[in-house]
């Protein structure tokens, strides 16, 4: 049975030693089941913080309010040992940079085979079976010789690869991929596609890929989320999003792209207190409106909400 | 001018074995012009760069800055003429130093003035690059990486280089901060003339800023020539390939 994650009101803050940061907003969003969503937003906005709070892996300094129903389980209310089961069994996670994420002193196989033999309880001869078979599934030859080999003997696109089945070994119902294509070059960059295009083809579809990359979400994803400090501006249909967006936050994303003539987002257009909108001081599209009137994320159209008083 | 002429650099691994980081690569790069140079991850590019810098020596081969080989730079004569730009922003600073002591000490290393020349200096450079002086007081770590990144292009320009190297400068930030950085570099660059070498993977960034462009393959130049005739009619497998992989994310 495939869930949907239903996150509703959560706020994220990180108690620092002389405040509270606030990461994630007042989020409210429903993740389907049988898509692959976008998250997509600056450096800071806060999408990757709201994808490893899903599994409950951010740093202990996290304070979260607010629900996240995976079925009839809040996540935020799982203790650890209920949360090891959800983990890569039944959410799984391709991390960031696999060069740094996999061990480099112990070999593949050992890797690949842990999630097996700490899930399942399966022998080591059957959880090196399936190993293999993932192996050979996304591209590896000798996947006997792989399972013998250490991670920096592989090149990196070898170990997105491996980072990628360590993630789904487990058959999860979901995955949440934290900027797979972050740094990577355009040959590496497409081997990830396709790696992503595979799993949507064998093992699921029901994706959470966090990324900077609008190139990527617009290729592999059906829904997009856009973030800004962290709120949610705009979901919708990929395609729509990142061709005609609405939010004056994803249009000055759109200008940014290099295809686009690389246009910044100006800084400091308004005076950020003189509105509640988080855009306010960025927008050229700011009205006297916007000062006393503050919108919440509201629906468009069945498949598309914005938080913006020009759709008022 | 800054030129390349057969630089090799073999880096040696242990049991005898060599690895050729860069091979027999030669060209020339006029001054005031930006220059592009692409190529897959482990290329070499980064190798180029350092050896450009002069921070490693090349195995054989020369690098002549107007004419006089980088290696027979002193440091402050090295630090006036050429400047890099790195990756990772956070790891340009020593995370124990405030940016205000780190944009100080580059200004030190490289001419004897007075502190409240440097004060001036540093104040004016900031507000060009659009940051707020607040920051001056900040560790690396207390601020975003597009932040610290403006930091370093400041700290940068600060010594008026005539060469800039930006190593994947942007490749770990996302398209806003990206572009608001080529909009401080290439603005200083009209101002100076500097000239300015951008490496990255990213051709659709080297299409928009870059005059010329040398892809490498393997440590080898494959080929080189204007931006837009490298991008619409590619000669090699290589380059057709990269041209190609780009289109298929096409927006």
């Amino acid at each position: 049975m495939h869930y949907d994650i239903q996150m509703a009101d959560v706020t994220i803050e990180f108690a620092l030693k002389s405040k509270r940061v606030s990461a994630v907003d007042q989020v409210n969003v429903t993740f389907k089941a049988g898509k692959i969503t976008g998250v997509i937003g600056e450096t800071g906005s806060g999408k990757s913080v709201l994808g490893m709070s899903i599994l409950q892996l951010l740093p202990k300094q996290a304070c979260i309010s607010g629900t996240c129903f995976f079925g009839h389980k809040d996540l935020y209310a799982l203790d650890a040992e209920s949360m090891r089961k959800i983990r890569g069994q039944e959410i799984g996670l391709i991390v960031q940079n696999p060069n740094e994420a996999l061990n480099p002193v112990r070999t593949i196989g050992r890797q690949l085979m842990e999630p097996l033999i700490k899930h399942f309880d399966v022998s080591r001869t059957e959880a090196r079976k399936t190993v293999e078979a993932h192996l050979r599934c996304f591209g590896f030859e000798m996947p006997k010789k792989v399972m013998q080999q250490y991670t920096f003997q592989m090149s990196g696109g070898m170990n997105q690869r491996l980072i990628a089945i360590m993630g789904l070994i487990c058959h999860p119902s979901w995955l949440i991929a934290d900027e797979p294509t972050k740094g990577l070059d355009a040959i590496l960059r497409r081997s990830i596609y396709d790696v992503f295009w595979e799993i949507r083809q064998h093992y699921t579809q029901s994706m959470i890929v966090i990324t900077h990359d609008l190139f990527f979400a617009k290729k592999l994803c059906e829904q997009i989320v856009v973030m800004y400090q962290g709120e949610i501006v705009e979901i919708g249909e990929a395609k729509k999003v990142l061709t005609t967006p609405l939010h004056p936050y994803t249009k000055g994303l759109l200008m940014a792209t290099p295809k686009a003539g690389m246009t910044p987002i100006p800084d400091h257009l308004n005076p950020s207190h003189e509105s509640r909108c988080k855009f306010y001081s960025r927008c050229q599209f700011a009205s006297a409106k916007c000062k006393v009137q503050f919108v919440e994320l509201r629906e468009i159209d069945p498949d598309t909400m914005v938080r913006c008083i020009l759709y008022d | 001018m800054i030129e390349l002429k057969h630089v090799t650099k073999i880096f040696k691994q242990g049991l005898g074995q060599t690895q050729i980081a860069l091979d027999n690569v030669s060209f020339d790069i006029p001054q005031g012009t930006i220059m592009g140079i692409a190529g897959n991850s482990g290329c070499g590019k980064s190798t180029l760069a350092r050896v450009m810098m002069g921070l490693i020596p090349p195995t054989s081969g020369s690098v002549l800055l107007d004419g006089k080989a980088v290696s027979s730079y002193s440091r402050k004569e090295r630090s006036q003429s050429i400047q890099m730009i790195f990756q990772h922003p956070a790891q340009s600073f020593d995370p124990k130093m405030m940016f205000e002591h780190s944009l100080m000490e580059a200004l030190k290393v490289s001419q004897r003035i007075d502190r409240d020349k440097f004060n001036a200096a540093i104040r004016e450079m900031l507000s060009q690059v659009d940051l707020s002086e607040t920051l001056l007081h900040r560790y690396p770590h207390e601020v975003s990486g597009g932040e610290a990144q403006r930091m370093a292009i400041a700290r940068a320009l600060l010594l008026k280089p005539k060469i800039m190297v930006m190593d994947e400068g942007t490749s770990m930030l996302d398209v806003s901060v990206q572009a608001k950085l080529f909009d401080v570099l290439t603005t200083a660059q009209k101002r100076t003339g500097m000239t300015m070498i951008l490496i990255s993977h990213d051709l659709e960034v080297i299409s928009k800023t870059c005059q010329t462009l040398a892809v490498i393959y393997c440590g080898s130049v494959v080929e080189q020539g204007t931006t837009e005739q490298l991008l619409t009619r590619p000669k090699t497998a290589y380059v057709k390939k990269l041209v190609e992989e780009f289109a298929f994310f096409d927006i």
